[in-house]
């Protein structure tokens, strides 16, 4: 006998659950500084060296850890959406040319602006994914009941390339003092995070994601077929540009705040399909749990593993995730 | 007292659906040019034409998902305009042309989604709408199939399964598009089988084909659809006609009746306005 979708959701949300606080525990306690966690424990933080220890996990790691679980939540979910709306396992958050966007909002602010300015930094990549996002929107519409998802697939590339080939020229003409910056920022940075900037974007993740989960139903629909969507009662163009809004919306508040880390969004969504099953019911918060696990894990590693050079976390995920996708799809 | 309708010995019947001078199209270009048609509680219909006559868009226009430009298409004497989608949806249900499955749902899962229609965005499926899939997928003969992936079925299995899809709506309509498109001899007579079966417990089904010999065989009430209008309407006897056919199809073809079947039986056997395709295959003695 099956498991109904309820009790699978709630089976593959609380296993995923456990590894997340698991992951997130052990990405407290690792890091470049050692500290004996049996010392920290037995001590607390009376000592002079639990102090410091306890300082280091909550200003520095906890904020970090949390940062990076928003991310992979927010990318992981978002390509989970994608994924549907465009019938296509192999589209990702960045499909719709969010990523160049996000990055030539980016580059700019950090050329013109400097590193300094957080905030000017995460509010340009926002407007810029925004663009991007108009853009394609534009696209579609001025195409309208032509292929309506390989209108928004095809247009998506070419804005994000464009927009990518902006980027490029603002690098070139820009002085290269900024070069190691920006060079992070588009392979995914979380060390720039505060509690403030990861609070904001977390809730604008988690506020995204309910939304998308309450018509987990009608994304099943999508995904099943356009045609079979309308006829079983969906209003298939309100309904694509509900996902697409809420989807976009949650990966530029992803991206402003942590750059355009790879691949999450890709892997993590297909890898709990092949695990899970395709119902959204049960993907959408495996993607959300899920995601936010891997890239908190992959965070940790990549803090820890070159040290004392911190690697961008991005090129974990994709050395990660890469090789762990292939394994899937071969197996299957 | 008795009402009105009843007292004068024949009960007037409110059609289940009905769509007078419909005209509607997509992007400015018109497809159906004034098309009137009524669908009674337990009848079966079935509408030819050739291909690009409009037969699909005629389903959209019936199903309520594309709105006529004139014309009213109503439901049980309600216009559909004022009808929500969802609510039009546990009426009438579609098996329409094939979308190549994206993703691995399983025949249960893709079943269940008939259900969709009778609940909101977010829901896990009650005692109740699993007792309507199981009965769905029994009557279609796919309960064996319930946990296979849709993409590893034969042509035949998944036209099985949308029509179990649609009966798992409760439909008081059922409309198909070209169901036989693409099935092999065993699997067109097992469909025919269940759509006779499915008429039997009450539900209206229309159908859509170039096959005429599926609707002259299955349908008691036939209408050639051609270049977007009705040249013919009537019995398959009435409307299966060898000028109807070369007015439709642009075919020279015989008609007979079938000595087992008793209905009309067509032989093409040459294109119009094609000079030299008159007995082509005919043998040679």
């Amino acid at each position: 006998m099956n498991l109904s979708a309820l009790w699978k959701t709630i089976f593959v949300s609380s296993g995923l659950l456990f590894v997340l606080i698991a992951v997130g525990l052990i990405s407290l306690l690792v890091g470049a500084t050692g500290f004996g966690v049996k010392r920290l424990l037995l001590e607390g933080a009376g000592s002079e060296e639990g102090r410091k220890a306890m300082t280091i996990m909550l200003s520095y790691r906890l904020p970090r850890m949390l940062l990076a679980a928003v991310a992979g939540a927010g990318l992981a979910s978002a390509g989970v959406v994608f994924q549907g709306v465009l019938r296509n396992p192999l589209a990702d958050p960045y499909i719709i040319g969010i990523a160049g966007g996000g990055s030539l909002g980016a580059v700019i602010s950090i050329a013109l602006l400097g590193p300094g300015r957080l905030l000017g930094t995460s509010l340009c990549a926002f407007l810029g994914s925004l663009l991007a996002v108009g853009l394609v929107y534009g696209l579609a519409a001025a195409r309208r009941s032509r292929g309506y998802i390989d209108t928004v697939i095809l247009a998506g590339v070419i804005v994000g390339a464009f927009m990518n080939a902006l980027m490029l020229l603002v690098i070139s003409l820009s002085g290269s003092h900024e070069i190691q910056r920006i060079l992070f920022w588009l392979m995914g940075d979380l060390s720039l995070s505060d509690y403030n900037k990861t609070v904001f974007a977390g809730l604008l993740v988690v506020v995204g994601w309910s939304v998308v989960y309450l018509n987990a139903n009608r994304l099943n629909l999508l995904a099943v077929g356009e045609d079979s969507a309308a006829y079983l009662g969906l209003n298939v163009a309100r309904a694509r540009f509900f996902f697409i809004t809420v989807a976009a919306a949650m990966t530029g508040t992803v991206v402003s705040v942590s750059g355009t880390v790879g691949f999450v969004g890709l892997v993590v969504p297909h890898t709990m399909r092949l695990l899970f099953g395709p119902d959204n019911r049960v993907l959408l918060p495996a993607a959300f749990l899920g995601g936010a696990a891997f890239l908190a894990a992959c965070d940790c590693v990549a803090r820890v593993v070159a040290y004392p050079v911190e690697l961008p976390v991005g090129v974990i995920t994709a050395l990660t995730g890469a090789p762990f996708f292939l394994y899937l799809l071969v197996r299957r | 007292m008795r009402c009105d309708a009843v007292s004068k010995g024949r009960p007037m019947r409110t059609p289940l659906l009905e769509c007078r001078h419909v005209r509607c199209g997509y992007d400015g270009r018109p497809v159906l040019k004034g098309i009137s048609l009524t669908l009674e509680p337990g009848a079966f219909a079935g509408v030819i034409g050739p291909n690009g006559s409009g037969k699909s868009t005629l389903i959209k226009a019936l199903a309520g998902i594309l709105q006529p430009w004139e014309g009213v298409v109503a439901f049980h004497g309600r216009d559909m305009a004022e009808l929500s989608r969802s609510v039009l949806a546990r009426e009438i249900a579609v098996v329409s042309q094939e979308e190549p499955p994206a993703f691995g749902f399983t025949v249960a899962e893709e079943v269940m989604q008939g259900r969709a229609p009778h609940h909101g965005g977010l829901h896990f499926e009650s005692r109740t709408d699993r007792t309507v899939m199981e009965k769905a997928l029994e009557r279609t003969e796919v309960s064996h199939l319930a946990d296979r992936r849709t993409d590893a079925l034969s042509g035949g299995e998944r036209q099985r399964v949308r029509i179990a899809r649609s009966l798992a709506q409760q439909p008081r309509v059922l409309l198909l598009d070209e169901p036989t498109n693409h099935l092999d001899l065993y699997a067109q007579l097992s469909l025919m089988e269940l759509l006779h079966d499915i008429r039997r417990e009450g539900i209206a089904i229309l159908m859509v084909s170039h096959d005429i010999d599926l609707v002259a065989r299955l349908c008691e009430h036939v209408k050639i659809l051609s270049h977007g209008v009705f040249l013919a309407a009537g019995t398959p006897q009435e409307v299966i006609t060898e000028e109807n056919l070369a007015r439709a199809f642009q075919v020279q073809a015989l008609v007979d009746v079938n000595p087992l079947t008793s209905v009309p039986r067509i032989t093409p056997t040459g294109r119009l306005g094609a000079a030299d395709s008159r007995g082509k295959f005919e043998q040679q003695p």
